[in-house]
Order: structure tokens, then sequence, then C-alpha cells
């Protein structure tokens, strides 16, 4: 007997992988209202619902809030739920995200990630998904269009998991990742008769729709009791470790390779490592090249699972190193750093080594980070002394600009 | 066989303040349930969670779910979705149970489903208004309820867009003038701009007139199941109207008589709505005005709200005018609706 094919090629989008990761794992609702760069999401998963290869409602919603609204009462009423949005329609939709993870809503959400207005921007930053990463929701980052569909299909099980029960984004840069087309792998229809039954179907414990058993959702939770409510929801990120681990073993043993926490590149014997999210970890492996062709002890690391954070596994790759820089393509107008660099700040301050770390931010709206100032970001590691004065995070790519690389 | 237990959507012991018509509307709404049918209630914020569902405690024996406050009609929408595709593919829990059971699949074959939305004037004339526009456009067969107390009552009676005239409120302490608010909003005709509409009424829980108006059309309402149903219910709060909570019914029975809550409603007809009058107070008894019958001091002057109002003789003749021209003024409800009692 031959070995089945677990998967076939697929030349895709981003937005469009997406999709086929909603068809591919039975969606009932996708809440569609339209936004660029996320906009052809609905489309193509109403594509698949026209060619019958899905069976789902989508809801034409008459807006972000609305959209976001309709996914909390489908998931509470116990049907697998997916919603797209980006930039202003995330932060439009905003209250629902905390609605979700409070009532234990297991949407997957995906967002093309988009600088938010004003000025008003269409092009591709982190600052629409950083502003509501407190709202309780597991974050991934997807480098590409495979990851897209990867996470995506990973991210109904990892949700829908009791022990979780949360929501799910998976975040890819607008344009860049959603609007490319790459050749990429999608399972298979044998791949599906065995990815389906592992995933199964998403069975709510206790469903708006039991009228047997009837239940009170969204109730008014006082001081009381908020606290508790609060923890047992914290609590479901606190298992989500483990819980990734598990799925995402499964899948790259039986289909295809997947990270599930962060992904590294020489980093083992690097003496200065930068850190940073989704697809600018292309620019920083043609950074680290270059620098070790010259003799430069570079690496990069790129955090897949932003929530929750993988605190230890970074502690572990870093431990040692000479210097970090954490690129943010967000801000924290203010702060002493941005949202990136804050949390890898504070996974280090605890661990044995005092390592310094520097903050850059960088490509607000879609401007391009280019190898050769990632290659001048790791030349300024080597001088820690020049930078460690900082009080905030140094802009590179400014035109005019006085932050000194 | 097990006794019929009667339907009680809402138990004793709920903390809606004394005199509360909030929870009586709800309860006559519900009572209207056919017993073929399951429903869930969505609540948009307000008092009606606050009186009903504060952990550990429920006044509900239903599903229900409260949801952020302009996003009642849009949770229904998903609500009824999920359903048609669980049933679809055969997931519901009545499904599982069945199944599990080793019956024949769909253990609750023929029971129909109904989602019943509960919002205030605030949820439905200010903040959710797109979202119902929205609900009503798809022509989803929603129930929804704007139970309407003229302000937003559990925040401390501040105005709302369904706040009358000259009515004093947290935020138009001296009472609303002309120049803070132009013109009223009419839930009704803003409905019946959706042609998707099947049915939709003014109800109130009268008296001594039409008693029996409330009851009726809730089972309009779950007897209309083809596209969405609003009813707009006028809910008195004591403590933000100023009355003692005894009267809520007398003041009902004012508000019918002197025509300040019209009793009507409209269906679907082909592609058009037709406008019935189900109630036709004296004062406008042959599509003409009898000026000395039931003036609206008889409604204004059981309360505080109006109390600014009752002071100034040209804000009292404003207030008439605009009652009078409601009904006999050009496109008022004598001429939009079919002649009464045809």
């Amino acid at each position: 007997m031959t070995k089945k094919k677990m998967w076939q090629v697929f030349e895709a989008d981003g937005n469009t992988m997406g999709a086929a990761a909603a068809a591919h794992a039975d969606i009932d609702v996708v809440s569609a209202f339209p936004i660029t760069p996320c906009t052809q999401v609905p489309e193509r998963i109403g594509d698949h619902i026209k060619r019958k290869e899905l069976d789902a409602e989508c809801l034409r919603m008459d807006g972000e809030d609305s959209a976001g609204a309709a996914c909390t009462g489908s998931s509470l009423a116990g049907a697998r739920t997916l919603d797209a949005t980006s930039s202003q329609g995330l932060l439009f939709k905003a209250q629902n995200l905390y609605c979700w993870a409070g009532s234990r809503c297991p949407v997957v959400l995906l967002v093309a990630t988009r600088a938010i207005n004003a000025p008003v921007n269409i092009h591709d930053d982190f600052s629409d998904v950083m502003s509501q990463r407190d709202a309780g929701q597991l974050m991934f980052f997807a480098k590409n269009q495979q990851e897209v569909y990867d996470f995506a299909l990973l991210g109904f099980k990892i949700a829908e998991d009791l022990r979780i029960q949360l929501p799910f984004w998976v975040c890819y840069r607008g344009f860049k990742v959603s609007h490319t087309t790459t050749i990429n792998k999608i399972l298979s229809p044998d791949g599906l008769k065995v990815f389906r039954p592992w995933l199964g179907v998403y069975e709510r414990p206790q469903s708006l729709l039991d009228f047997e058993h009837p239940v009170v959702a969204g109730e008014v939770v006082l001081s009381e009791h908020y606290l508790e409510a609060k923890f047992g929801q914290h609590y479901g990120m606190r298992q989500a470790p483990a819980v990734i681990k598990e799925a995402a073993k499964y899948f790259s043993r039986r289909f295809w390779n997947v990270y599930s926490d962060t992904e590294e590149f020489m980093v083992d014997d690097a003496e200065y490592v930068a850190v940073v999210l989704g697809d600018d970890f292309g620019t920083l492996k043609v950074a680290v090249r270059q620098l070790r062709a010259q003799g430069v002890k570079a690496g990069a690391i790129r955090i897949v699972s932003y929530r929750p954070f993988p605190v230890k596994k970074l502690q572990k790759l870093l431990v040692g190193k000479k210097a970090v820089a954490v690129l943010d393509q967000a801000l924290s107008s203010g702060a002493p750093s941005a949202p990136l660099c804050s949390d890898v700040r504070a996974a280090l301050y605890n661990s044995v080594a005092k390592i310094p770390v520097r903050g850059i931010v960088y490509g607000l709206g879609g401007r391009n980070l280019e190898p050769e100032e990632v290659v001048q970001i790791y030349e300024s590691l080597k001088h820690p002394k020049k930078w460690l004065g900082e009080t905030e995070p140094c802009w590179i790519g400014v035109r005019g600009g006085s932050d000194k690389i | 066989m097990t006794e019929k237990i009667p339907f009680k959507p809402l138990t004793r012991g709920f903390a809606a303040c004394k005199g509360c018509t909030m929870t009586l509307v709800a309860n006559a709404i519900l009572s209207g349930k056919p017993d073929d049918t399951d429903v869930v209630i969505v609540i948009a914020s307000g008092c009606f969670v606050v009186a009903t569902a504060i952990f550990p405690r429920t006044a509900w024996t239903i599903p229900m779910t409260h949801v952020n406050f302009e996003t009642a009609a849009s949770v229904g929408s998903g609500i009824l979705a999920a359903h048609k595709v669980l049933r679809r593919k055969g997931r519901l829990p009545s499904d599982i149970a069945a199944l599990a059971a080793g019956l024949q699949r769909r253990g609750l074959v023929g029971r129909k489903f109904r989602v019943i939305v509960f919002a205030g004037d605030g949820a439905t004339f200010d903040i959710g208004l797109g979202p119902l526009s929205g609900m009503l456009e798809r022509g989803e067969p929603i129930i929804y309820i704007c139970y309407d107390n003229n302000a937003y009552s559990n925040t401390g009676e501040q105005s709302s867009g369904a706040t009358p005239f000259h009515a004093v409120t947290a935020t138009t302490p001296g009472g609303m003038l002309r120049s803070e608010k132009a013109g009223g909003k009419d839930l009704m005709e803003f409905t019946l701009s959706h042609s998707a509409v099947v049915y939709a009424a003014r109800t109130t829980l009268g008296r001594h007139n039409q008693p029996n108006d409330i009851k009726e059309k809730s089972a309009a309402a779950f007897a209309h199941d083809t596209g969405p149903v609003l009813l707009h219910i006028i809910a008195p709060c004591p403590r933000g109207w100023g009355f003692e909570s005894s009267n809520a019914f007398t003041i009902l029975d004012h508000a019918i008589e002197t025509g300040e809550c019209p009793l009507y409603h409209a269906e679907k007809v082909g592609r058009g709505h037709i406008r019935h009058l189900d109630y036709l107070p004296e004062r406008y008894l042959g599509g003409v005005l009898h000026p000395e019958i039931h003036p609206i001091t008889e409604f204004l002057g059981k309360q505080d709200r109006f109390v600014e109002l009752l002071k100034r003789p040209d804000w009292l003749a404003d207030y008439q005018e605009d009652i009078d021209y409601r009904w006999l003024g050009r496109h008022g409800l004598i001429e939009k609706c079919e002649p009464y009692g045809s």
C-alpha cells in the first residue's frame, strides 16, 4: 500500500489561506464585514460555501462591532466561529474581544494587521493588535501565508480545548502577507480524513441552545465573584502552553512542521540577537547572514506565540548573550519600551543573566525594514554603553529623525 | 405522564424596583410563547440584567445572555445563525442528547426556535440603532422588544433619544428645551422603513382600555415567524418618572387615553406594510379633535418629571399640540392607519 499524501500544493495569498483553513476546519459561522486588508477572508469563505465545500452560515453584518457581537452569540450557542478584521475594525470591535474571552468564546480571529488612523494608512504595522493585546486571547504571529493556514487550523483545536476555551488570533501583516501569493501546502482530501476526526466538532459544555439545561451567560458578576471569574479565564491561558505543545506536536508529526513558541536562526552561538514578530524575521535572517560572513556572531529570534508569551524559552535562548535588540512595529508613546520589547525585557529581568536590551521602533504604516538598517542595529549592540542610557525606544528609518542607531 | 408545569420565564425574587413595569412586560410577552417554541433571551445592558441576573442568582428559567449595550440585535443574529447551521448539521444539544439516548436523531423534531431581544430605549433609540437596523434589514426572524422608559434609567435617569419634550432628567434638570431636542424619534416608522419587517406594534400594559393588547401582540409576534418583529412598549419607571409605585397602571391608562401612547400595529402585506389602530382615544374620535376630552395634563400631571412643564402654559400647549399632530396631522396616525374598526 502506498503512503497516502497528506497535503497538496496550493498557490494563494494569506487571506485565501485563512479562508481555506476555515473551510478545512469545517466552521459553522463566519461573521463578515469588509475592512482592508482582511476583506478577502469572508469573501473566499463565501466562495467555499457557494461551491458547497463548506456548510456554514455567513453573516452579513452591519459593522465590525456587530460582527464581533454576532460571533459572541454564535459561539455561546456552540457554533465554531471565525471572524476576520484589521485596524479600525479591530478597535471598533474592541469591547466584543473582551466579551469573547470573558464569556469563554473560542472564536478564531484572523487579523491582517494594519496601521491605525490618523493619519489614515492601509499598510501594515502591529499598532492594531498590540492595542488590544490584553483582551484575553491567545495571539500567534504568522510569518507567511502558510502559517496563516497552519495557525488558523491549530487555532480551533487549541481554542476549543476545554482546558482553554479562549479566543485565538492569527496575526499577519496586511498586504505583505495578506495579499501576496506564494506556493503553499494545504491538507489533501486524505489529509482531511485524518485531520477532521482529530479536530472534532465544537461541543460547548454550556450552550445557550440547550433548552433542557438552560444557562445564563454574560450576567452581572460583582466584586464577590469577579476576581474568581477572571482567574478562571486566566487559568485557561496558563494551561495554553501545554495544549499548544500537544497540538503542534501532533500536527507536525502527522502533517508538516509547525512552530509553536519561537523560531530561531543561528542563535546557539550568537553573541548579539535581535527579536521580532512576523515576516520581518526574513529580513533579520538576511542581515544575520551578512554579519556572519563578516565574522559577527549574530542571531535572530521570532516570537510565534505572543500570547502566551514564551518566557522560559526566551530566557533559555538569550542567557549568556552580550546584547539583544527588540524590533517593534508598534508604539507605546511615552513608555520606556514598545509592547514586544517590554515583554522581552520583563521576561529577562528576573532571569539569572542581566542582558542589555535595546528597543527599536520601525516600519509604522508599512515602511519597509531594510537589511542594512538591521545590520546597523546589530552593530550598535556591540557598544551597549552608547545606548544603555536611552529612556525610550530608538526610532529607525525616520527621514530627518534625530535618533541614532 | 408528568403534570404540565405553567411556563414562568422569570421566577419570583428578582431585584427590580418596586412598581417596575419592565419585568411585567417581559412576563406578559413571554407568556405568549407557544408550547412548541424554544427561546433564547438576549438582553442589552440596562436595568433588566441588573434586576434579573446578578451572579450567583438568576431569575431566568430559560436560556438568557446579557451582552454589551449596543449589540443585542447582533448577538441575536449570531445565535440564530448558530441554531440554523447546527440544526442543519444535526449538532444541536437536543440532537446530541437524542443520539446518546439511542433515539431517532433530532429528538426535538418540529420544535420552533426564536431569539427574543430585550433592550431599553437607550439601547434601541440611541446606541444600538445601527445594529437594530442591520438586523431588520437582514430579515432575521428575531423578536425585538424595546421596553421604553423614556430615559437611561439604570444609570440614573439621563435623557435619551426617547425622552419626551420638557421632561426633567438628570441631564436636562430644567426640563428639556426645544433648543435641546428639535424633534421626536419615531421607532415604529423607523422600523417600518425596513421592508423585511413582518410585524411591528406599539403596546403597553393598560388596564382599562385594551387590557389584552400586549398579550395579543405577543401572540402575533410569535405567529409572525418569517421575518423581524419589533414591539415598542412603554414601560414606566416609578423612580425616573416620579410617581407612586402603585400608580403604574393608572399612568399607563392615562397614556393610552390621552393619546400619548398610541396602540397600533403594522403587518407586512405583499411588499408593503398596512397599519391598524388598535385603540382610538375619544379625543380623536371620528378623526376630529375633541379638545376637552382627556387632555394631556391627565398624563403629565401624575409625574414629577413634568414639574417644569406644568409651570409653563406655553410648554404645555406645545406638548399637547405635538400629541394632537401625531394623531391628526398630515401622515398622522389617523391618516396612515386603516380606518378604525374596519
